[in-house]
């Protein structure tokens, strides 16, 4: 899998400032406010995942600044790792 | 009206029988779809709207446009401007309001209620275009052709959108950007969305053809923001403060008016607003507490948990929240708080505006989560023991109940499967969780139905694949009628075989053993058994078949079934030459299928009339309809079918002299044929049409359209004086026809000339 698989971990932000209970809206999602807009990041497992977000941040009327994939879904587990310390 | 407030008025296809109900101690499983009337209705303009007067001089314009456009986020007035808008124009011109939900996603649904509004604001039109029954394709074939067709014959109509944004599926998108191609100068459209449809707006942009509202044309100033809340609130706010709650709200009417439910009690307005301005938090994150407390506890708990609801009345709340009086309550609540909406003008049913039912929803989320659950539970049972079974399964699937969500599907979806609403069932079935769906037969048996009637045959085959591993089957009858999952998919392979007649024969007489002759799908079993035999050409043996068939068919209301066999019987009764018999069928296949709305989806009975009337040598008449039956087929897909109405639209094309045409027909049958696993006698039959028409076009050079309509008056035994008469014309005019026609056949008397006449039309 490469970055164009659509899945992996996302962050959308958005103007003005949210408290944590909207992230009932969007499930799985942490929030952070940084200087007047909220930064939502999270697991997004496809692109219908994905523009499910983009239709939930229209439906309450946020207004979306940006979108982009933070790090893309890697399937096969770093071995090398697993080894001692 | 219904106790739940709703104006039921069933799809019309007769198929609400009640032969098979599920019934337990929650009352009879509800019938199918309803076109809902709340939905065409603009909501009425209240006390307390603004009528943004610059914005209605702009709509004013709508008329000198093709499209009229409001689009904008959420909360910013766009159903309110273009209510206040109708409510104003209502009385000059008429105005047909249709609000799109998720449901119009099927274009079934979308377009009975567009056609619903059409005709309560256009009592004069007279249309019969009903996609009540139609399946996927037909609708742009068919029932929106005839639709634009019968409305630029009425006069000027607004139609209007509102909600476009709901509509995301494909289907009922093309079918939109299609009405909006070919409507007709009388017929103005205006949609509201929040997010740009998917029409071609920079072409009509560009023309001069779209009239645009759009977020900088929406906020509010501050002249409005005091009218708002002054007026409209009574808040007595000074200008400063107003100014700085637009420039906070950055002038979102939702956020204004949030803000003035907030500070109504507020001992300190102008504190309320500095405190509000100097906060970084988004206006709803810190209005979503205020606007609450602005209200006593009981009317919070009252609104948070009435929140998941998409419509409420006094009697649903009682019984679906436990608690009394809620009758008043709203009432009170829709006084003073403009984001509770009546839906109606008698104070019974409401729905919140969708921004504010959100925020509630967070909310109830934040303070009671679990109760969630139990109240989506409870409002299943409410739903379906009140008859809307659509809005049942969709509560049974938020609250995660799925096996209640399952056993609604499995009962009702024949009833929204006859009225053409695939992709409603579709949709619940994807919103069951895989694991859960996968190990539920009986749900994969649906899926594999529905796919099978929408003429997916690749998908179809892949999920009768799925249902196939759990063979040996679980006994036992299901709540859709069937006696068991295997007399279920035995008759779905029997009805629809895809090119397979020896396969056909044996699935059908299995299932005719499986399910016993009072069922409700026994019909469709002995159909299956008739029509094998009609393909194999055993006709005597079909004849009694399609007779049994239609006589069940009737007693359990199974009009697709019925309409069905009375044409094969008329074509049966025409191969055999009794053409009395053959016109009457056809006449009577004819009628049934336009009082059940199917005039396009029995495609055989188009084809029965076609040959009816080309056997009468009325062949103006015969060959559109013989041409509808092919277009109706071919929606279906089943390949034997569609060969059949391509011989019968052949021979049609044949006998009236088309040679060219009737030729690419059968070429297009023969390849069709080819593919087909065991096509039966379909392939000798469209070898004995292509004889006569080599013989036909050696034989004689084509007759007109004038000849051989007087061909058939000879032969109905009229004399020339009187065929004259009949024909409005000069008995020197009919004259000289006959000697025409006698030329071209080469013969010199009456009795030759119809014989030879009859040998060409003997196709088959």
């Amino acid at each position: 899998m490469n970055s164009a698989s659509g899945s992996g971990t996302y962050q959308l932000v958005v103007d003005g400032e949210l408290s944590d209970r909207f992230s009932y809206l969007f499930e799985g999602m942490t929030f952070a406010r940084v200087n007047g807009t909220t930064v939502i990041t999270g697991p997004v497992m496809d692109q219908a995942q994905l523009f499910g977000l983009i239709d939930r941040v229209q439906e309450v009327g946020l207004v979306l600044l940006s979108i982009g994939q933070l790090v893309p879904a890697d399937p096969t587990p770093d071995r090398s790792l697993e080894a001692g310390p | 009206m219904g106790e739940d407030g709703r104006e039921a008025h069933s799809a019309r296809v007769g198929s609400d029988d009640r032969g098979n109900d599920v019934h337990d101690d929650r009352g009879p499983v509800a019938a199918g779809p309803v076109v809902l009337v709340t939905k065409l209705r603009p909501p009425a303009v209240r006390e307390g709207t603004l009528p943004r007067e610059s914005l209605q001089r702009r709509l004013e314009d709508a008329h000198a446009h093709r499209l009229t456009l409001v689009a904008g986020p959420a909360g910013f007035g766009k159903t309110t401007l273009l209510a206040t808008w109708a409510e104003r124009r209502a009385s000059r011109r008429p105005l047909a309001w249709v609000s799109l939900d998720a449901a119009d996603n099927d274009p079934a649904v979308l377009w009975s209620h567009v056609i619903a509004a059409l005709r309560a604001a256009l009592p004069q039109l007279v249309t019969a275009a009903d996609p009540g029954a139609a399946g996927a394709a037909p609708l742009t074939q068919a029932v929106l052709p005839r639709l634009m067709n019968d409305l630029s014959e009425s006069e000027p109509v607004d139609l209007v959108f509102d909600d476009v944004h709901r509509v995301t599926g494909d289907s009922s998108r093309d079918s939109l950007a299609w009405v909006l191609d070919h409507a007709p100068a009388t017929v103005h459209i205006v949609m509201s969305s929040r997010t740009e449809p998917r029409l071609p707006l920079p072409t009509l942009r560009a023309r001069g053809e779209l009239l645009e509202l759009r977020l900088e044309d929406l906020r509010f100033d501050d002249a409005e923001a005091t009218e708002l809340l002054n007026i409209g609130l009574g808040l007595g706010l000074a200008p400063d403060d107003i100014h700085a709650l637009v420039e906070r709200t950055e002038g979102w009417p939702a956020g204004l008016y949030l803000a003035g439910l907030s500070m109504r009690n507020a001992p300190d307005r102008h504190a309320f607003v500095s405190t509000f301005g100097a906060s970084s938090r988004h206006v709803l994150d810190y209005l979503v507490d205020e606007v609450l407390l602005a209200h006593d506890p009981d009317l919070q708990d009252l609104m948070l948990r009435s929140s998941i609801l998409e419509q409420l009345s006094g009697p649903s709340c009682d019984e679906i929240l436990g608690r009394s009086n809620s009758a008043r309550d709203l009432r009170e609540l829709a006084r003073t708080n403009l984001f509770l909406v009546p839906l109606d003008d008698r104070d019974e049913w409401y729905r919140f505006h969708h921004l504010f039912g959100q925020l509630l929803q967070v909310e109830l989320q934040r303070r009671m989560p679990e109760s969630v659950p139990e109240l989506h539970k409870r409002a299943a049972s409410w739903h379906r023991s009140h008859g809307d079974v659509r809005a049942a399964i969709d509560h049974a699937l938020d609250g995660e109940d799925f096996a209640t969500a399952a056993e609604l599907v499995q009962g009702c979806w024949p009833e929204f499967a006859n009225a053409g609403h695939y992709q409603t069932t579709l949709g619940w079935l994807q919103r069951f969780p895989d694991p859960v769906f996968d190990a539920d037969v009986r749900l994969l048996v649906v899926k594999a139905w529905v796919l099978s009637l929408c003429g997916q045959r690749a998908d179809a085959a892949a999920v009768l694949n799925d249902v196939d591993r759990f063979s040996p089957y679980p006994s036992g009858k299901l709540p859709d009628g069937f006696s068991s999952i295997e007399s279920s998919v035995t008759t779905l392979r029997a009805l629809l075989p895809w090119g397979d007649i020896g396969t056909q024969l044996t699935d059908a007489r299995r299932a005719c053993e499986l399910e016993p002759p009072e069922s409700k799908w026994y019909p469709c079993a002995a159909w299956s058994v008739a029509a094998a035999l009609y393909y194999q050409d055993h006709l005597d043996e079909a004849d009694t078949w399609f007779d049994e068939a239609f006589t069940r068919a009737v007693v359990s209301a199974q009009w697709i079934v019925a309409t069905s066999s009375l044409a094969y019987r008329s074509m049966i009764a025409g191969a055999a030459g009794r053409r009395d018999d053959q016109q009457l069928l056809a006449e009577q296949a004819a009628d049934l299928a336009a009082g059940c709305g199917l005039d396009d989806v029995v495609g055989e009975a188009h084809s029965a009339a076609g040959l009816s009337l080309a056997a009468r040598g009325a062949y103006d008449q015969a060959l559109p309809l013989l041409a509808r039956g092919v277009t109706v087929m071919r929606a279906w897909g089943q390949p034997t079918e569609l060969i059949r109405s391509l011989a019968d639209y052949a021979f049609g094309l044949a006998a009236s002299g088309q040679a060219d045409v009737a030729t690419a027909a059968l070429e297009e049958a023969r390849a069709i044929a080819d593919a087909c696993v065991d096509p039966a006698a379909l392939p000798q039959r469209l070898g004995h049409i292509t004889d006569h028409l080599t013989d036909a076009v050696v034989g004689r050079p084509g007759l007109t359209d004038r000849e051989t309509e007087i061909v058939g008056l000879l032969r109905d035994g009229l004399t020339e004086r009187e065929i004259a008469d009949r024909l409005y014309i000069s008995f020197n005019t009919v004259h000289t026809h006959v000697r025409s026609i006698y030329k071209k056949l080469g013969v010199a008397s009456r009795v030759d000339a119809l014989n030879r006449a009859a040998q060409a039309r003997q196709g088959t």
